[in-house]
């Protein structure tokens, strides 16, 4: 199982629609008893505009400008706070136009030594195909797309394999990023309040999918 | 707006750079710059550095600069790794504690019954311990700036009220099930 090499897990939740980033403040947040008092007392504010808010809780951090909302995490233990700290936001903003989410997982992996992180890459794009053309070829960085989606909701599946960033190069660290992307699928005034439901009723599934892609990925390289 | 990987994983990636970010996102980030300078000098406003609390300014302006002059360098160094979590409900409210039915979310099994000292729960958390409420429990390794530690963090969900349009919807379609509701005879 590649998870057993899982060393880091990041999440980061994406809405794009059109946003007033000035409202998304630690202290409305906890108006809507989202967060706890503390937590809104010690938030560091990075910065509040009309077109920009940024913002870090300690176990997440989010920014938005007019046109899209990013909330993310590298605690795992707050993830799913971190998907209801998202749901309530829209919750208490039914007017606020959602067009996509983007659920993306980061995952970083040590492997455990030099010949499987060779063959990793080896495997996913055969390097024999660039010699003697190229000196020692490598892979840098693959990336997949599902351009229409298993489940049928609209929207798209990608998966991109690069070095980690995280894990360093001494343990062979490499990342797997997926988006989990939703479109809306109906053009309405309240086609956001779809996207939210998407999130709450597909977050256990984006996580399974996201596990079983890696674990199949991993066995049918047979390293 | 043009939805691409490189957008939605904005912030997140390491080394990212401005020639990667969107048009409309790079133009919003400059923008709102320019918008707060000028907004600062009309109002004679102290520099835009000021405007922003202490404690973050010199982050946030590493980071903007980063970005206006073509790189943006995030990489975060506090994580959890070899985390266990679970999603439970309380079942049972003691005087000292409480019992949570609990539901593994790292490893599918069959539910289990859990009892928590309530000195385990944020004071602040400790009026949303109520029968049925849902919590989340994870334990696992924290590495915060280099030093691992074993933490456990337990947390109760804060969500927000079914809204009208939320409880029409979930009516129409209970409605509609029970319409179509087929009987074998």
């Amino acid at each position: 199982m590649l998870n057993n090499y899982l060393q880091a897990y990041f999440i980061n939740i994406v809405f794009l629609g059109d946003f007033n980033p000035a409202i998304l403040q630690p202290y409305w947040l906890l108006n809507k008893k989202l967060i706890r008092e503390q937590e809104a007392k010690k938030a560091k504010v990075q910065l509040i505009h009309s077109e920009l808010v940024k913002c870090d809780l300690d176990w997440a951090e989010y920014e938005s400008t007019k046109d899209r909302f990013a909330l993310k995490s590298s605690q795992e233990p707050y993830f799913n706070t971190v998907k209801d700290l998202a749901i309530g936001i829209f919750k208490n903003l039914p007017e606020t136009p959602l067009k996509a989410l983007g659920i993306n997982h980061i995952k970083h992996f040590a492997l455990p030594n030099k010949e499987t992180y060779y063959k990793f890459g080896d495997k996913l794009a055969p390097l024999s195909n660039w010699s003697p053309f190229i000196k020692n070829p490598r892979l840098f960085q693959v990336e997949i797309i599902e351009q229409q989606r298993m489940d049928e909701l609209q929207g798209s599946f990608r998966v991109k394999i690069l070095p980690s960033e995280i894990v360093p190069p001494s343990m062979f660290g490499i990342s797997i990023a997926i988006n989990d992307h939703f479109d809306t699928s109906v053009k309405s005034p309240r086609a956001g309040d779809d996207l939210v439901e998407i999130l709450t009723t597909n977050w256990q599934a984006s996580f399974d999918r996201c596990n079983d892609v890696i674990e199949n990925l991993w066995n049918n390289l047979n390293l | 707006m043009q939805y691409t990987f490189d957008d939605n994983t904005f912030g997140v990636e390491v080394n990212f750079t401005a020639e990667n970010v969107e048009a409309p996102l790079k133009e919003t980030f400059i923008s709102s710059i320019e918008k707060g300078i000028a907004l600062t000098k009309e109002k004679n406003l102290p520099d835009t550095k000021d405007l922003i609390p202490d404690e973050a300014s010199q982050d946030t302006y590493f980071e903007l600069s980063n970005l206006l002059s073509g790189k943006w360098n995030y990489a975060p160094v506090n994580y959890f790794s070899k985390v266990q979590k679970w999603v439970g409900n309380v079942i049972e409210i003691n005087d000292k504690s409480f019992m949570g039915k609990l539901k593994d979310l790292t490893q599918e099994g069959t539910d289990e019954i859990a009892e928590f000292d309530l000195k385990e729960v944020s004071p602040e958390d400790i009026e949303l311990v109520k029968l049925g409420a849902g919590f989340y429990w994870s334990i696992g390794y924290a590495n915060k700036n280099g030093q691992v530690k074993k933490e456990s963090i337990l947390r109760f969900q804060r969500l927000s009220a079914w809204t009208v349009y939320e409880f029409d919807k979930v009516s129409d379609r209970a409605r509609y099930l029970s319409e179509n509701l087929k009987w074998e005879l």
